[in-house]
């Protein structure tokens, strides 16, 4: 005891430079978890009620929606992971070489970003207009292509969830790899070109693994903020048709907030964030080895 | 000098406290939704009552996702004293005793009955005073049935043949294909859906439940009037091609933009895009009928507010006094005067002719549809919600299948859906 004490006076002054943000992580961040835990094993109406053990995490077993939902999540993000990165890296490979209008590019690129996002939901739908004088439709018709019903038709409404969502993040990750790519080593580039490599070459063997940290970052905070998408699908098409474009976060509102049964919500917000962690556990331990 | 002093702190605080006690305001707090333009109206409101009632301050706060806050008011003990809001959740309410039974004798008689049942709940108490109400029925197009002479069909029939020659017959007279018959909500979303089904279903003389006395309910989808009418939408979208594309995701702001943008020549609900509809097609151009009638005959959904009162809140009186002020005749007239945004869509009185007070003919045939006895509820089960959205789906799927579906199977087992649904709220019949 004595000698905690003795520690916490010799480290008063860190301690209180840290104990801001230690009381504000609890409060806001550990105890929302813990009380979601508490509810997801309760029968919850206008008072937390009676204690229902794992009643909730078994009814999810048989549900239809959730797995539907778990496996259109996933979808979303393995491909808004891989294309946004993608894409988002190559774009900022080009944003990085000197030419007129870069700056631009940067910013047209960037746009997406600042923007709030049930506003570019909304345009996106617009533009998924069914008719044929939709927009998309209308390019279509150029190409003879007959129009589609993007966010009616089961087969496609997914997909066309997921564009936007590609879309938006790609000025996100291109931020990142832009900051990394700055800080790449120049003489070893021109070491490179002089022993005559071209620029496959210098990408696979000198520009990617200079910058795997930015990578590595980009990739789990892909999946973090993925793995949570609500707010464009809920607007877009709010799990329509069929629940075919349901994610796990419209399926955890409609579950608390429109079937009004907290505690099973809180049942799959718990599940939700256990995916997330054990995801990001498993990346960063891939990502050390 | 110590004892003068401490004499006239002594009168101050005295009258202090006199004074605050006597001028002393009960404040209620009415959580209400829409825009800053119905909580402008709302206030209006609460000043006028303020006015007749100096001992009584009324504070209309705004949410626009009201159920989402009352619900989470309501696990943290911060409800408001009262809230409008739509009838359909009464059920909600009354189950998890977030209100207060009201006792329809202390208002006046010439509230519709129909609009109680809307209060009412399966003990036979009312639970809340309407306060607002609509019905649905159907805009349409007047220059297009004028350029094509034709008149606004009265039957399931001639709705066909109406919402054929509109998508086929250029109705709009500017040389291009680009009309169609009717708009339809196909979306499962918040049960658009269900607002097509139901309204078909009853007017094929079906419906989605059956009451069967003593608080108990049983689905009543597995019989003839709902494979009419299930067969007579998907013939809409499907064998007529009436409807424009996208049925099956459309929400109401698709089809209201649908008419109103002249891609449809028909679409049905309730009264509140009147103002809208004039402004970007013409008043003249712009006709309300009561919807077509099918085998059983013509039948609208009925929708609309009340006004639900906090369980816990020590206020109640107050808000009885409130409530009995807003369904008076005078009262119930500004609501729907009121611009832009009107609180009150149609009277829940009966002695009101409302198209005198809005001054506009268009609502005329919604204010019938009540008189006439055209406007149907939903059953009083303890939470309509999961009901709404399982006929929604149903519709969804109708509208997804572009060959006809098998409509006994498919029936079934939505028939199933809703028992068991119903078994879960415990009000299943045996």
């Amino acid at each position: 005891m004595k000698n905690i004490k003795k520690k916490m006076l010799k480290y008063r002054t860190p301690i209180l430079f840290v104990l801001p943000a230690v009381i504000f992580f609890t409060v806001f961040k550990i105890f929302p978890i813990l009380n979601l835990f508490w509810l997801s094993v309760h029968q919850v109406g206008r008072d937390v009620g009676e204690f229902v053990g794992m009643q909730n995490y078994i009814r999810l077993f048989s549900d239809e929606v959730f797995w539907l939902a778990l496996k259109n999540t996933t979808i979303i993000v393995i491909l808004v992971v891989i294309f946004g990165t993608v894409f988002g890296y190559f774009a900022a490979l080009l944003l990085t070489e000197d030419f007129k209008g870069q700056k631009l590019f940067r910013t047209l690129f960037f746009i997406p970003v600042v923007t709030t996002v049930s506003i570019i939901a909304v345009v996106w739908k617009m533009m998924y207009y069914p008719g044929e004088s939709g927009m998309l439709n209308s390019l279509l018709s150029y190409l003879n292509i007959p129009a589609q019903q993007w966010l009616a038709d089961p087969d496609i409404a997914l997909y066309a969830l997921i564009v936007p969502l590609i879309w938006r993040i790609i000025g996100y990750n291109m931020m990142i790899f832009i900051a990394a790519l700055k800080g790449l080593d120049q003489n070893q580039l021109e070491a490179a070109r002089v022993e005559g490599a071209n620029w496959w070459q210098k990408l696979i063997y000198i520009i990617i693994p200079s910058t795997k940290y930015a990578i590595n970052m980009v990739l789990i905070l892909a999946v973090l903020r993925t793995y949570k998408v609500f707010v464009p699908a809920y607007v877009m098409t709010s799990g329509d048709p069929q629940h075919r474009t349901e994610t796990i976060a419209t399926w955890i509102y409609k579950q608390s907030f429109r079937y009004w049964d907290m505690s099973y919500g809180a049942a799959l917000a718990v599940v939700l964030f256990l995916i997330i962690m054990f995801i990001t556990v498993m990346q960063k331990k891939f990502q050390s080895q | 000098m110590a004892k003068k002093l401490t004499s006239i702190i002594f009168f101050v605080l005295v009258f202090f406290f006199l004074s605050t006690s006597v001028m002393a305001q009960t404040t209620i707090e009415i959580w209400h939704r829409g825009d800053m333009a119905y909580n402008e109206a709302y206030t209006q409101i609460g000043e006028r009552f303020n006015e007749k009632n100096p001992e009584i301050e009324v504070n209309f706060v705004l949410y626009p996702q009201l159920e989402d806050k009352l619900i989470t008011a309501g696990m943290s003990d911060s409800l408001p004293d009262a809230w409008i809001l739509d009838n359909v959740t009464t059920g909600k309410w009354v189950t998890n005793d977030f209100v207060r039974s009201v006792n329809r004798d202390q208002f006046s008689d010439q509230i519709m009955d129909v609009a109680w049942k809307t209060a009412q709940a399966g003990d036979g108490k009312y639970y809340a005073i309407p306060w607002s109400v609509q019905g649905m029925a159907m805009y349409y197009r007047k220059d297009w049935l004028d350029n094509l002479g034709l008149e606004f069909p009265e039957n399931w029939e001639q709705l066909i043949n109406v919402t054929q020659k509109f998508t086929n017959a250029d109705p709009d007279q500017d040389g291009e294909d680009n009309t169609y018959g009717i708009g339809l909500y196909g979306a499962s979303t918040r049960g658009y859906g269900y607002w097509t089904l139901q309204n078909f279903l009853w007017q094929a003389g079906g419906s989605l439940i059956k009451n069967t006395g003593n608080g108990k309910f049983i689905s009543n989808l597995d019989t003839d009037a709902t494979v009419r009418a299930l067969e007579f939408l998907h013939d809409l979208v499907y064998k007529y091609e009436v409807v424009p594309p996208g049925v099956s995701a459309a929400q109401s702001t698709e089809v209201y933009s649908s008419f109103q943008n002249g891609l449809v020549g028909m679409v049905f609900h309730a009264n509140y895009k009147n103002s809208a509809y004039t402004n970007a097609l013409g008043r003249e151009n712009v006709g309300a009928a009561i919807m077509p009638a099918g085998s059983a005959g013509s039948f609208g959904l009925g929708e609309g507010e009340n006004i639900y009162i906090n369980s816990n809140t020590e206020k109640y009186d107050e808000i009885i006094k409130l409530a009995q002020f807003m369904t008076t005749t005078d009262i119930q007239k500004f609501g729907m005067q009121i611009t832009p945004s009107n609180p009150v869509r149609l009277s829940v009185r009966k002695d009101i002719d409302i198209a005198k007070v809005t001054n506009n003919p268009l609502d005329k045939p919604f204010q019938e549809a009540f008189l006439n006895n055209k406007i149907k509820y939903p059953e009083n089960i303890p939470d309509y919600y999961p009901i709404k959205i399982i006929a929604a789906e149903l519709m969804q799927e109708v509208f997804l299948a572009e060959e006809a579906p098998n409509y006994e199977q498919l029936i079934e087992e939505y028939d199933q859906k809703i028992n068991e649904e119903l078994e879960n709220q415990g009000v299943l019949a045996e």
